[in-house]
């Protein structure tokens, strides 16, 4: 089911919505602190930087959970403008980081996996958290 | 889940807070206006309790690291304890931690502030 949030929602009142819907999320705790954050920097964003000023403006969360993990899809009408590729999911520190692009670190650190699509001016993403995955292991380390 | 930012005064040149809730884009700019008015010109330590918090994001980061550069400017720090794995996974993923003086516990933190005390009555 699709939850429909406006710029002056909150994020308390979001979480409360996605947890009323799906009260499954509560079952990977660890995993749903991960959604919580990314739940928080996707609105965010919404409301700074896609329609600042914009009370009319809505944004669609869908919240699905099963044994394996937590899958989220945020959904918005607006340019085309693809998070996983930009170059501000790339580790960095937090002082040579462009405003804005701290949050989409965070998403793609936090997620095990991003998807997007643009179709008719519908932007969506996907993200995947996985019951047993964590954070990404930093490709460095290999 | 709003945010319970309680003082801990701990001495002229330490602020201590306990925060209890959510650190989001809600609720960040409730502790930086706290911090605002908290911290003053003789402010040398801020330390934070993460014990209640529940998740943060990039705005309640920025926050910390606001104050971090604050008070590393006038030769300070910050310093954070009992981060839930969650918390700590986000600071980890700024790669904020190195320029923190983080505690697993609250005792830690007690030890630490004390002997900043003794050394400011020194």
């Amino acid at each position: 089911m699709k939850i429909t949030i406006r710029p002056q929602d909150t994020t308390a009142s979001i979480l409360q919505r996605v947890q009323e819907q799906c009260p499954m999320v509560g079952r990977h705790e660890e995993r749903f602190i991960d959604c919580c954050t990314i739940i928080d920097e996707f609105h965010a964003n919404m409301r700074e930087h896609v329609a600042p000023k914009c009370h009319d403006f809505e944004w669609h969360l869908s919240v699905t959970c099963s044994d394996r993990g937590i899958t989220l899809v945020f959904q918005y009408h607006g340019p085309c403008f693809d998070p996983t590729q930009s170059p501000d999911i790339e580790p960095q520190p937090i002082e040579l980081r462009r405003i804005g692009g701290l949050g989409l670190a965070i998403i793609s650190q936090l997620s095990d996996s991003m998807d997007y699509v643009y179709e008719n001016g519908l932007n969506t993403l996907t993200i995947d958290l996985q019951v047993t995955g964590g954070t990404k292991e930093d490709p460095t380390c290999h | 889940m709003s945010l319970k930012i309680v003082e801990k005064h701990i001495s002229e040149e330490t602020v201590g807070v306990e925060l209890q809730g959510a650190l989001d884009s809600d609720t960040a700019p409730d502790l930086e206006h706290w911090l605002e008015s908290a911290v003053t010109p003789d402010t040398r330590v801020v330390a934070f309790n993460m014990a209640g918090v529940t998740f943060i994001s990039s705005a309640g980061l920025r926050v910390i690291f606001k104050t971090l550069k604050q008070m590393k400017a006038r030769g300070g720090q910050v310093s954070v304890s009992q981060m839930s794995r969650g918390v700590r996974k986000v600071f980890e993923i700024v790669k904020v931690m190195p320029d923190l003086t983080v505690f697993a516990s609250q005792a830690e933190m007690d030890d630490y502030l004390e002997a900043i005390q003794k050394r400011e009555q020194d």
